[in-house]
């Protein structure tokens, strides 16, 4: 397995870092949640955090939204301790959390001025959010009668209530359709063209992949590698060709064996190759071959 | 503290618990129980009994029966066309005890005779109903003229004071029961109301997206705030729909409004305490009988450790203070001591929820 523990990658072609997180631990007795971790973001930069469950994702979270009391090590978000200096951070920041913690008896609307009130946000902020989430025509239905999706985007509705520095999003589209899925990530992208930055922590590859500036691989708490999607999958993925020859039979080459690669020069040479569609590996490909299992 | 997040959340509170169910049921369930003790009992002091003649000629008899009864029992005298309709009654229980008088009856008693005298008893008669057929030998003797055996002076001991009989004589049953559910109320409020609304908090996870901008103080202060008007609001309906006025309404108020305070402090700590609503409906009620039964022992002849030991329960203290409010004078004494035991709960109570708190920023 690469050696890719301790990494310290620091943000580059976005604004000045945002989030500064040195030698962070949470230790809940002998167990490592989350293991000396140091990394950096900067503003206006998606950041995801990967990995499988009870690799340290969520700990990580809570400790950076000022949730839960680092071990050791310490975190700044826009130059503030999210320890010593909770109550300056909190209202630069927001998070959606994984479970939709919505009051079920109150309408969408009551759920956002209530936020709105608490963020000190002006109350037309709540009708231009429910505008950008689409939800404007069920303003005024409880929430327990919402779809999913609907619950989802209310939910995001809420962590930009206070047009958050930095919004933290922890499994932001676990459980819905690809429809309600692709909407929550315009959403999240919309955020991020007004100059904000993103923190998610998802299981889907694919989403890491597509919204993602970089992504972090986490492992036993552990952060084992961090990079920009491609170069990762570059630097750790699989490269592969289909090749369909003349004589109507498909094989798949791996580039980076020097007999595969032997193989389809040969067939090159002898002008026996149709088709050649190669492919670059995946960031699950990258995950296993970082922590040996798949996610 | 900010106040706005403060109120923010208690008016989140105060909207949702309107469409709570549970909410509503846990006080309108005292609400209909003090209702129901209104209607059961009397203010009267002294139980009342109904009694039903049949007399075809004027008599003294009942005149004569309420005058003898009347240091025990309130006698109300109905008549009735015959004997048919007194009996239909009686079987009903609309009437405690029946007499047919015959024609002549005074004056057959004052010549001598022995003219018959019919008592209708139900096959379970009242106490009233009892007593008035035990006392007719005695009343008849007395008509007829009969100097009694012996000259009976009857003493009847005033009600010792601080025990239930002395409340009971100065409020009357009905004035106590609704005590016992304002008490009952109070504690529904502060020990299942309130920790099921901070236990769902919990549950559904919604506190952690509060206290990413508020703090968990201020959570609790909007919690409390909530629960306080609760019982300011349910009280006063609860005395508005029995008509009991309190005769020390200063007294009265203060001693609820202490009382609130201190089991909402406990509602907080039970609320903290649980992690979902199953755990919460368990052990709420194990937490209401031991602040709802010392209310109703309150002065009753217990041994004396019980009494030691209902007497350090803050509802039990609230019960004495609410007997004297209502009663207007000190039926129970030492209200210092009530003060103090009340005051010392609130001030562990909310102890224990600051030290929670503080733990709970720590971790």
């Amino acid at each position: 397995m690469p050696q890719a523990i301790g990494v310290r990658v620091s943000a580059h072609r976005f604004g000045p870092t945002i989030i500064e997180v040195d030698g962070l631990s949470k230790h809940y007795g002998d167990v490592r949640a989350v293991d000396d971790v140091s990394f950096s973001v900067a503003e206006g930069e998606i950041l995801g955090l990967l990995g499988p469950n009870g690799a340290g994702k969520t700990t990580t979270i809570r400790m950076l939204t000022g949730r839960a009391r680092p071990t050791s090590g310490r975190a700044l978000i826009a130059g503030h301790d999210v320890v010593h200096e909770r109550e300056r951070v909190k209202p630069l920041i927001n998070l959606v959390f994984e479970e939709q913690n919505l009051y079920e008896r109150q309408t969408g609307r009551e759920n956002l001025e209530l936020f709105a009130k608490l963020y000190g946000a002006p109350s037309a902020r709540v009708l231009e959010l429910l505008e950008r989430v689409g939800l404007t025509d069920a303003a005024s239905r409880k929430v327990r009668t919402y779809s999913s999706g609907m619950k989802q985007r209310l939910l995001i509705a809420r962590g930009l209530v206070n047009d958050p520095r930095v919004l933290f999003l922890d499994e932001p589209t676990k459980g819905l359709d690809p429809s309600s899925a692709r909407d929550v990530r315009g959403i999240i992208r919309d955020h991020v063209r007004d100059g904000a930055t993103v923190f998610l922590t998802t299981h889907y590859m694919e989403e890491a992949d597509e919204l993602c500036d970089r992504v972090a691989f986490l492992a036993a708490g552990k952060i084992v590698a961090l990079d920009t999607p491609r170069e990762l999958k570059l630097r750790y993925g699989e490269r592969t060709a289909d090749v369909l020859l003349r004589d109507r039979t498909e094989h798949e080459v791996r580039l980076d064996e020097g007999a595969d690669a032997a193989r389809l020069e040969a067939w090159m040479a002898a002008g026996e190759v149709l088709t050649v569609h190669s492919r670059e590996g995946t960031l699950e490909d990258v995950f296993v071959n970082l922590a040996g299992r798949p996610l | 503290m900010n106040l706005s997040r403060i109120t923010a959340i208690y008016r989140k509170d105060l909207r949702d618990a309107l469409r709570d169910s549970r909410i509503i049921i846990a006080v309108l369930m005292p609400l209909l129980i003090g209702l129901l003790y209104s209607f059961m009992f009397k203010d009267d002091t002294k139980p009342t009994a109904k009694l039903g003649v049949v007399a075809s000629a004027s008599t003294q008899l009942p005149a004569a029966l309420q005058a003898a009864t009347k240091a025990a029992l309130q006698l109300k005298v109905q008549s009735f066309a015959d004997q048919a309709a007194l009996t239909r009654q009686v079987r009903d229980k609309k009437v405690d005890v029946g007499l047919v008088v015959p024609a002549g009856f005074d004056s057959a008693l004052k010549s001598g005779a022995s003219p018959k005298l019919t008592v209708i008893l139900p096959a379970s008669p009242s106490f009233g109903g009892d007593y008035v057929a035990a006392v007719l030998d005695r009343v008849t003797q007395s008509l007829a003229g009969q100097v009694p055996a012996a000259t009976i002076a009857l003493v009847t001991l005033p009600a010792t004071a601080g025990t239930a009989d002395s409340a009971l004589a100065a409020l009357g049953a009905r004035k106590m029961f609704v005590l016992v559910a304002v008490i009952l109320m109070l504690a529904m409020i502060a020990v299942y109301a309130l920790p099921a609304v901070l236990t769902e908090e919990t549950e559904k996870r919604t506190v952690e997206a509060l206290t990413l901008i508020a703090s968990d103080a201020e959570v609790i202060v909007a919690k409390s705030l909530f629960g306080l008007t609760y019982c300011v609001i349910s009280v006063p309906l609860m005395l508005a729909i029995t008509r009991v006025v309190p005769e020390s309404l200063a007294l009265f108020v203060s001693a609820i409004v202490l009382t609130s305070v201190t089991l909402v402090g406990l509602g907080l700590l039970l609320g903290g305490l649980m992690r979902t609503q199953t755990q919460l409906n368990t052990w709420s009620t194990v937490a209401l009988l031991p602040l709802i039964v010392p209310a109703i022992v309150v002065g009753l002849p217990v041994p004396g450790w019980v009494e030691a030991v209902v007497s350090a329960i803050p509802t039990a203290q609230t019960m004495r203070l609410g007997v004297n409010a209502l009663a207007g004078r000190q039926l129970f004494g030492a209200e210092w001591l009530s003060w103090a035991i009340i005051l010392g709960w609130a001030v562990a109570a909310y102890g224990l929820v600051w030290w929670r708190l503080s733990r709970q920023e720590a971790a």
